[in-house]
């Protein structure tokens, strides 16, 4: 398939969060195929890297003005996307992690393209809440899972379950519409914590992620207990995401449909009386099985 | 009721033949976080009647240099989140 033959305009292709080897085929084939590639991702060698697969790379990161109010900055970096797909189709939106994960250039493009008639093509990439799931190990399944952006659970005043996992993004800058990713502002970090607190009792332990950004360096995992969060978050990285464990399993309300989703023989093991009678044995850790009493 | 502008800005199926499929985000509230001023919805075959996205438009399609275009292209931005 040719350049102008593509089903799309723009494509906005996700590049994942541990850099490079976190780059899926899907997004590499598609920069490839596009005449430009915008790039909104700090990751050590990553712009590099999209260099050698396309010849016209744009990094978007000097749009990215400290201290200036975050809306025209996303603003700036769709707009270069858009009036480059109006001259020269098709182009790529490279963005950091998954691209419809809390980026709100992607929202402007797609709106833009209705306007102006550009068809858009959305590539999946590994997102924060990936990583995190396999940083902490934890599966939504069990106990299910709500997020939240960190300001918009303040300005909204939204209900949290307290029996479910809650993920919070953008929590160090929480209440901060300026792009200061070194600030840290101590009120409204005790702003996030007092309305957690209505939720959480004060001692529940939460835990401070950081996913690894780069294949050397391993992820940071931070537990603090809830009612010394804002100082937890004064010192914890740019990129931190909150991790709010539930506070107690919600109990079975239909007994009956529970048991139907047993399955068989899932009762209790006894033990097996006389056959292989030795007590099962790991190196440096408590023997498999009953405590014995200590003598 | 305003009447619909003159001009192509390729929402409306009977203007494009292949308008793209609007998708659920467009049309979700406007603001981002409540920072970006704006409309409580993005509605596109209303949006496109606001005498700000008709100029807006207008300039991208008449912007004879890329920087002009980009700039015109961010007016649009403006109105959109
Ligand atoms: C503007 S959002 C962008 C998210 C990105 N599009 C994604 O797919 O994850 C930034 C937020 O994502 C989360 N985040 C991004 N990178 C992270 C990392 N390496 N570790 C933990 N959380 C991260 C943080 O909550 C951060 O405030």
């Amino acid at each position: 398939m040719t350049r102008t033959e593509l089903p799309y305009d723009i494509a906005i292709v996700g590049l994942g969060i541990a850099g490079v080897p976190q780059i899926t085929h899907e997004a590499e084939e598609t920069m490839r195929r596009c005449r430009h590639v915008f790039v909104a991702d700090t990751g050590n060698g990553v712009a590099e890297y999209l260099r050698t697969l396309s010849p016209h790379v744009v990094d978007l990161a000097s749009e990215k003005e400290t201290g200036a109010h975050r809306i025209p900055i996303y603003r700036r970096f769709a707009s270069h996307v858009v009036s480059a797909a109006l001259a020269e189709p098709p182009v790529c939106f490279a963005t950091y992690g998954h691209p419809t994960m809390f980026c709100y250039p992607t929202t402007l493009i797609q709106r833009s393209a209705v306007v102006l008639d550009l068809k858009v093509a959305l590539v999946p990439g590994v997102s924060s809440l990936d990583t995190l799931l396999c940083d902490l190990g934890v599966d939504p399944g069990s106990d299910g899972l709500q997020m939240y952006e960190a300001t918009d659970l303040l300005v909204r005043r939204r209900p949290l379950q307290n029996d479910v996992a809650c993920v919070i993004t953008q929590a160090p800058m929480v209440a901060d519409a300026l792009n200061r990713p070194a600030a840290r502002d101590v009120d409204n970090l005790a702003l996030l914590q007092a309305y957690l607190l209505k939720f959480y009792p004060a001692d529940h332990e939460v835990v401070l992620a950081t996913s690894s950004p780069h294949p050397l360096l391993e992820p940071l995992v931070q537990q603090v207990r809830l009612g010394s969060l804002a100082a937890g978050l004064v010192q914890s990285a740019q990129l931190t995401t909150l991790f709010i464990p539930p506070v107690a399993r919600r109990a079975i309300a239909d007994a009956q449909l529970a048991q139907r989703m047993r399955v068989a023989g899932a009762e209790p093991v006894q033990a097996a009386a006389g056959a292989g009678s030795a007590v099962p044995t790991r190196p440096g850790r408590p023997n498999i099985g009953p405590q014995q009493p200590a003598n | 009721m305003t009447p619909t502008p003159p001009i192509d800005i390729g929402v409306s199926p009977s203007v494009s033949p292949d308008p793209p499929a609007p998708g659920v985000v467009v049309r979700m509230p406007i603001t981002f976080l409540g920072m970006a001023p704006g409309r409580p919805g993005f509605e596109p075959e209303e949006f496109i009647r606001d005498p700000a996205v008709v100029r807006s438009v207008q300039a991208i399609r008449a912007a004879p240099t890329d920087a002009e275009r980009t700039a015109a292209v961010y007016q649009l931005m403006e109105t959109l989140g």
